[in-house]
């Protein structure tokens, strides 16, 4: 075996196919780590725990993205109109509302006090505090299982919304 | 080094580019990768602190640097003696992704019997290639996992281990392994800080290459 190791590989002449497959792959992340698991390159923490702690961070920014999608909605505010009103900066509501990164501790005090729903709870939605609240995780599945993006709210999605208003005042 | 002409889609345009695959790379080229894509790793990270993107969300190979490693690599030197081969795909005079396989040393988990297959110690594409959805950031090329995959596969059928792959993922990837390749996910493997182990069998290797 050791003598055909290094022989060009026979490819065919025509991948057209193939290639077409591999370059519509939803490729996220193609890494795979024996050797850097061997070499000690990995995160410290058990990959179990990170595959965890990603999916609830995930789902949660995703809760609070759709929460004040919903609630600017229900004012009848465009992101413009609701940046402008409450005096927050456009680029970072809308990071908000596509869930990307945690947002800054200034710009939830602001949506806390335009939504007048509790910081507290927004900044444990957000990431920025830890806490084991299992009504808020209860509520926010129900409210994130309740709601989808449409251009009005649905009566499902108005009183989802109240009903997790509700949770965010206490 | 050997080269085949391949294409690779311009994330941003949806564009084919052309590209290279190459399947007999040496460990030089490993460390010109690294040193390519080091100054993007920075500047991915600093983006990502900057953006309040939490640390579960990073790219889980950002800190990977091959060079600090260069001594554990050696003994895995590809050459024509060696049990290792080295695959690489470029494009616009960069590594988009490489891939170091082995063809001994690792047997099949699917069925018993003890047959050979190559195992993938890693697979990386070029940090650019990383989707980062919370900060807006493309993949600057597609299609670099997908073929490097086919490369190994290529090679085991080469080697008449009849196209059989295993490989440890990264949580992140996955799906990857999972959906595109058809590879069987066997759940964590305690003896790879638990990564999860994943195997090609015969048939989907097959039906992998019956694409072309």
């Amino acid at each position: 075996m050791e003598h055909k190791k290094y022989e060009p590989l026979r490819l065919p002449a025509n991948r057209d196919k193939l290639i077409a497959r591999a370059v519509s792959a939803d490729e996220e992340s193609v890494c795979g780590g024996g050797l850097a698991a061997k070499l000690g390159m990995l995160d410290e923490r058990p990959a179990v725990e990170v595959r965890r702690e990603a999916s609830q961070q995930a789902f949660r920014l995703q809760t609070l993205a759709r929460f004040v999608q919903l609630s600017r909605r229900e004012h009848g505010l465009t992101s413009e109109q609701f940046a402008t009103k409450y005096d927050v900066d456009v680029r970072e509501l809308l990071d908000i509302e596509e869930a990307r990164g945690i947002p800054e501790l200034r710009v939830l005090y602001q949506v806390s006090q335009a939504l007048g729903v509790s910081y507290d709870k927004l900044l444990v939605l957000a990431g920025h505090r830890h806490s084991r609240d299992e009504r808020l995780d209860r509520e926010a599945l129900r409210f994130a299982a309740s709601s989808g993006p449409m251009d009005s709210l649905s009566k499902t999605e108005t009183q989802a919304l109240h009903d997790f208003i509700k949770v965010l005042h206490d | 080094m050997s080269t085949h002409s391949t294409k690779l889609k311009r994330g941003a345009t949806g564009d084919l580019v052309d590209a290279e695959l190459d399947d007999a790379l040496d460990l030089d080229d490993l460390f010109d990768a690294a040193k390519q894509w080091a100054p993007e790793k920075i500047e991915m990270t600093r983006e990502l602190v900057n953006r309040n993107v939490p640390k579960s969300m990073w790219p889980q190979s950002l800190h990977w640097n091959w060079a600090k490693k260069a001594v554990e690599l050696k003994p895995r030197a590809p050459g024509p003696l060696s049990a290792h081969r080295l695959f690489g795909i470029s494009a616009e005079g960069k590594w988009q992704g490489l891939l170091l396989a082995r063809c001994v040393g690792s047997q099949t988990r699917i069925a018993p019997g003890g047959r050979d297959l190559v195992y993938i110690e890693l697979i990386e594409t070029a940090p650019w290639n990383f989707p980062v959805p919370q900060t807006g950031r493309d993949a600057l090329f597609k299609g670099v996992g997908g073929q490097l995959i086919e490369l190994a596969i290529r090679w085991s059928d080469e080697l008449s281990l009849q196209g059989r792959v295993g490989l440890h993922s990264l949580p992140q990837s996955e799906p990857f392994y999972r959906g595109h390749c058809g590879m069987r996910d066997f759940g964590p493997d305690p003896s790879y800080q638990n990564l999860c182990y994943f195997e090609l069998d015969e048939v989907h290797a097959r039906r992998y290459l019956e694409e072309t």
